[in-house]
């Protein structure tokens, strides 16, 4: 690690008298920018081999996501039959629902690369795009509205101790103890039923709520270590500095404390994504999260039943989720280690 | 300021020993200061079950420019008198009066304690846990004249500089973290933050015993250099006596959350009356004599400090110490004042093996030599411990109150 400082500067002025630290002071005009902790771990995960490669997976997974409407239109494909442009279900396919384009009957065909849906005769490509912006959207918000309630609810737990730390800890004991997919299960039908009228507001009304779902289910585990860690940062002097000072209370808790918990917040975030990826997948193949919305998951459970007539409408949904949950889960691991010193591999 | 010129004079400068100035007016008087921290039983209710009574009835001043120096083994509760001057907690009794309006610093709330906060600050013992590692030293010198917005934002970095520069670090290095430097440098930028708002008290919670000798005489010297350019008062809490005799012209030496004894740096380390100073000062490691090979008589005390939860009754020094009887059971020993600047708290004041053999408090308790009620004494009126030294005093000799 080459912190861009040498050691005889650091130690120079320590070793020597008052005059030699005075004589110090005035010829040196280039400055020396420190490094943060930060900073040391970005460029320790800049050298992580698997690390660099899974974030490219997953930039360009977000790319695809991102410009999915553009690659659309570019391949003249589209997700769904309400596009006036698009063809109809009885172009595409043949009786039966099979496709008249592409596998499994006919030959590779670029105009539909990854073949077309059976029964809808929807272009598989542009479901997965669509699907793969649905969960990367879905596992986003949920994890920031979850690091935000879990850092803040953590912070104020950990640091006023005493009554609102027992209520906070109760609370958080209370959400862990609770079944996921049982409260997922029980609203499912109360939000169908609520919204059920409007196409368009279904499709965001369950898109919110799993979102909420996932949060309401998701920001203890967070809540819970960053309590422990400011249990532990309060005590430290640093603290106590800045109260003497007449810091504002506010200003403690996200100007002092806050910095100190980038790495378990960073760590945290980094797999709490391929989480609520593989549980929205989840949720929508159990047909209790996305029903009105392309997803992979809901692609996944509608696959299945084809499965052995035609294979690749299976493999492409579950391979990218693969890929996706394997280079979050890699590259948070990679993140965590970069900002632990002790475990360099 | 002249910080630049005057520094440089400065470090031509010698560091003789601090001296006192007798006609300084206090600049914080703590009267009767108590701190009990409750102790509270496991399970779902939690009743209170006892108190650690960490500071118990603690007096004295500080004076105005000046330095005292508050010495004992750990846990006796000087860290917690420093915290409660600084109000990191509350105090459960007692009053701290501070500056020329004599605001009680015990009482007021948190919002009127914030504009006192330039006036006390405090430097911290350990320099690797006192600074945010995440900030950089501009941040952490700044964040003081910035909460109470001291000089202008566009002048903070360059009153940041010039404070870096007042204790001897390189003000170009304002944007380093404080990682990247060594322990006797962070302490100086702990002191740079404390300094920032040019407080008139400083309570320095030992603020040289994590860092190595070498570098504890530089910070030492900086602390003095300070102390005599900005008329800063320091609360000294050490348990390096060899330090406390050269910074602090004035000692009180506590046990248990009690002084034991106060005094002028004379009657402390030349004069001890109090067993426990006089087993404290024993213990220190003699170079002169190490040389010589001659052996000096070691007053060792035996067994534990006892719990602050349930301290002893009586005098809390009796079951460690080497004279005790029947009376340091019964009775507490009032905080005597025996000389101009001395006071002691104990039934057999004496210098080492000249203790007296019969309690020279029992007339003033009205009690027997064995503590028992005495009905032909009566109890002296003048034992109330104040905070400072009177005119008259108890004088040993006569064995009674007089002036020398």
């Amino acid at each position: 690690m080459s912190s861009g400082l040498s050691v005889d500067e650091l130690d120079g002025p320590e070793g020597g008298g008052e005059a030699e630290r005075m004589d110090d002071a005035t010829p040196k005009t280039s400055q020396v920018a420190g490094r943060s902790p930060t900073r040391i771990a970005l460029s320790r995960l800049a050298k992580d081999k698997v690390a660099v490669v899974c974030a490219g997976i997953l930039l360009l997974l977000v790319l695809l996501a991102v410009m999915a409407p553009f690659i659309c239109d570019w391949l003249n494909i589209y997700p769904d039959q309400k596009d006036p442009d698009a063809p109809t279900p009885s172009e595409m396919l043949e009786t039966g629902g099979i496709p008249s384009f592409g596998p499994p009957n006919y030959p590779f065909t670029w105009d539909h690369p990854l073949g077309i849906e059976p029964a809808s005769g929807r272009d598989n490509l542009a479901l997965l795009l669509y699907g793969l912006r649905t969960s990367l959207t879905v596992a986003v918000a949920a994890t920031v509205v979850s690091v935000v309630v879990g850092v803040t609810l953590g912070l104020l737990a950990g640091y006023a101790k005493g009554v609102v730390d027992a209520v906070l800890s109760f609370v958080i004991d209370f959400f862990l103890s609770f079944p996921f997919i049982l409260g997922a299960l029980a609203l499912a039908p109360i939000i169908t039923s609520r919204f059920g009228g409007d196409q368009d507001t279904l499709r965001r009304a369950e898109l919110y709520s799993l979102i909420g779902i996932l949060v309401l289910f998701g920001w203890m585990g967070l809540a819970r270590l960053i309590r422990g860690q400011v249990l532990s940062l309060r005590e430290r002097e640093f603290v106590q500095a800045a109260q003497v000072i007449g810091v504002p209370t506010w200003q403690i808790l996200f100007k002092e404390l806050l910095p100190n918990l980038v790495a378990p917040i960073v760590v945290a975030v980094s797999l709490s994504v391929p989480a609520y990826v593989a549980a929205e997948a989840g949720l929508s193949y159990l047909g209790i999260g996305l029903t009105e919305s392309p997803s992979l998951g809901k692609t996944v459970d509608s696959a299945t039943v084809w499965f052995q007539r035609y294979p690749l409408y299976l493999w492409a949904p579950v391979v990218t989720i693969m890929i996706m949950v394997i280079a979050l889960n890699l590259v948070g691991d990679s993140i965590r280690d970069a900002f632990d010193p002790k475990t360099r591999r | 300021m002249s910080e630049h010129t005057s520094f440089e004079k400065q470090v031509e400068q010698t560091h003789a020993a601090n001296v006192l100035d007798p006609n300084a007016p206090a600049v914080l008087t703590v009267d009767n200061l108590r701190m009990y921290f409750p102790v509270r039983s496991g399970g779902v209710v939690r009743r209170r079950i006892g108190d650690v009574q960490a500071v118990d009835g603690v007096s004295f001043e500080v004076p105005k420019g000046g330095s005292l120096g508050l010495v004992g083994e750990s846990g006796c509760g000087k860290s917690t008198t420093g915290r409660l001057i600084t109000r990191l907690y509350k105090p459960t009794g007692g009053s701290m009066k501070f500056g020329e309006h004599d605001q009680d610093l015990a009482t007021i709330s948190d919002r009127e304690m914030k504009p006192l906060r330039r006036e006390v600050q405090m430097i911290f013992q350990d320099p690797y846990s006192s600074l945010n590692p995440r900030h950089t030293v501009g941040t952490i010198v700044g964040t003081p004249l910035r909460v109470h917005n001291v000089v202008p934002k566009n002048k903070t970095l360059s009153r940041v500089q010039e404070l870096l520069e007042v204790v001897g670090l390189n003000p170009e290095h304002y944007n380093r973290y404080p990682s990247e430097f060594s322990g006797g440098q962070r302490q100086r930028i702990g002191i740079a933050r404390a300094l920032a708002l040019q407080p008139k008290l400083m309570v320095a919670d030992e603020p040289v015993s994590a860092l190595d000798v070498s570098i504890q005489a530089q910070v030492i010297n900086l602390m003095q250099d300070l102390q005599r350019e900005f008329d800063i008062a320091f609360l000294f809490i050490a348990h390096d006596l060899a330090i406390v005799r050269h910074f602090c012209p004035e000692v009180a030496v506590m046990y248990l959350g009690k002084i034991v004894e106060i005094g002028d740096r004379e009657s402390i380390y030349s004069g001890a009356h109090h067993p426990y100073t006089q087993a404290l000062l024993s213990a220190v490691p003699d170079i002169k004599q190490a040389a010589t090979g001659e052996r000096r008589e070691r007053i060792r005390l035996t067994g534990d400090v006892p719990s602050p939860i349930n301290p002893p009754s009586g005098c809390r020094f009796r079951t460690r110490c080497p004279i005790a009887q029947e009376i340091c059971a019964k009775h507490e020993p009032p905080l005597l004042q025996i000389g101009k600047r001395h006071k002691v708290a104990c039934h057999f004041p004496g210098r080492i093996n000249q203790h007296p053999s019969t309690p020279i408090t029992a007339g003033l308790l009205g009690v027997d030599a064995q503590g028992s009620p005495d009905p032909g004494a009566s109890p002296s009126g003048d034992l109330t411990d104040q905070p400072g030294y009177a005119d008259t005093w108890f004088d040993l000799d006569s064995k009674s109150f007089g002036r020398a």
